[in-house]
């Protein structure tokens, strides 16, 4: 139990009751914080680094990418079972040599995030009961990034944060080895609704060696490799052979 | 030169200076990655679509739960739109609960990612413009019927650029 700290709820929640969902941040946990965002265009079948980010741990990173082949514009780390999209200790990259059709041109949008997504850790849960939104306007938090004046700044972009919005807060990590064999981890969450997750593997099969100690972000569907599932408890893992999974499990801003 | 905003986890003192970001809960010099209060707007396909319920915030994250009336013929469609009201395109996350096959019906609250395949007879993705966020339908082949398959959309759009 902390002494001190401090904690602010979305506007019109009360900060005292209101359920650690409907917080903008508490200091006993952690928000996601950007270290680097910006745009990349990437392609053909060699390998290419986005960014060098040299955090000195695999970052949790959010990729939008668009390319004519697929018809979509928010294409994530993982495209269509191939690994395109990877981070490591000190870099974002591009693995074009990973697909086996053109794959044309990758340009899209990438975030890179302060914190170690194979980090061990659990926030506490406070409060799980819903408060009214029962506080009128004129209540708030908002920081500003620098160089920007929270009494004028409007454009949500250029807040540190703004109690106006709604910002991930992060409950859990962890991180799992494979074990040899195809295996299933549960992670017992005990959120009382479906948390926004996002898992990454690290593919220790691969004997390509430019893919080696890296990890890429998995969608929740069947994958050639790993996949999992949420719901109210739990987050499932399931997890091929030798294949090292990770995942952060946020306080969903809303339950479902 | 302003004073930034700086809030450490519990055992960390903001006046050290050998303080890290990562030992931080908040830092202002540093941005966040924000969801949008706008407004969404959402319509629904009915051609292929009968809607079930939606959130009722519609603000610019919550779900959308439908369930297939007609089947698509091949082609690609726009299942769901959701105007964002931003201007901009940005960063947005959508996750999917398909009721209807494994690994069970309508008890589990399993959200898939929804992931764009070159191949297959359908897929289900979504994709946004400055406009808006689009979960879409792209059907190959002809299929089978799909008529009762019921899914939910939990969306999120962040204010932060997406493109």
């Amino acid at each position: 139990m902390s002494t001190y700290g401090i904690k602010v709820s979305q506007r019109g929640y009360p900060a005292d009751t209101c359920a650690d969902s409907q917080l903008l941040f508490n200091s006993e946990w952690p928000v996601l914080k950007i270290a680097k965002q910006g745009t990349f265009s990437v392609g053909g079948s060699t390998d290419s680094t986005i960014y060098v980010h040299n955090l000195g741990y695999p970052p949790i990173f959010m990729i939008f990418a668009s390319n004519s082949y697929y018809s979509a514009n928010n294409l994530g780390s993982m495209v269509g079972g191939s690994q395109f999209f990877g981070v490591n200790s000190t870099s974002l990259k591009y693995f074009g040599f990973t697909f086996s059709q053109p794959a044309g041109t990758f340009t899209g949008y990438y975030f890179i995030l302060y914190y170690d997504l194979t980090s061990t850790y659990t926030a506490p849960t406070l409060i799980t009961s819903q408060a009214s939104q029962n506080i009128q306007t004129g209540f708030g938090l908002k920081a500003t990034l620098p160089g920007y004046d929270a009494n004028v700044e409007t454009d949500y972009r250029n807040f540190s944060i703004h109690s106006d919005t709604r910002v991930p807060m992060l409950h859990m990590s962890a991180k799992y080895s494979g074990t040899g064999s195809p295996s299933t981890q549960v992670i017992t969450h005990n959120l009382g609704y479906v948390p926004l997750t996002m898992v990454f593997f690290n593919d220790n099969r691969e004997s390509i060696t430019p893919k080696m100690g890296n990890w890429w972000q998995i969608p929740a569907t069947t994958t050639d490799f790993s996949f999992y599932t949420a719901d109210t408890t739990t987050v499932t893992l399931n997890l091929d052979v030798n294949t090292d999974v990770a995942a952060t499990i946020f306080k969903d801003p809303f339950v479902s | 030169m302003s004073t930034p905003l700086i809030v450490t986890l519990p055992g960390y003192d903001a006046t050290d200076p050998f303080l890290t970001v990562e030992h931080c809960a908040v830092n202002s010099d540093y941005s966040t990655t924000k969801m949008s209060p706008n407004e969404s707007v959402i319509s629904v396909n009915g051609t292929y679509l009968t809607t079930n319920s939606h959130s009722t915030t519609h603000f610019n994250f919550g779900w959308v739960d439908v369930t297939f009336s007609s089947n698509p013929a091949v082609g690609n469609f726009d299942l769901i739109t959701l105007a964002h009201g931003l201007g901009y395109t940005p960063a947005a996350l959508v996750y999917c609960q398909d009721f209807t096959f494994s690994p069970s019906q309508y008890t589990n609250l399993d959200f898939n990612n929804i992931s764009t395949r070159p191949s297959g007879e359908a897929q289900l993705y979504a994709t946004s413009d400055s406009t808006n966020l689009h979960i879409k339908l792209q059907r190959n082949g002809n299929t089978g019927s799909i008529v009762g398959d019921r899914y939910l959309f939990k969306y999120y759009i962040f204010v932060e650029n997406g493109a």
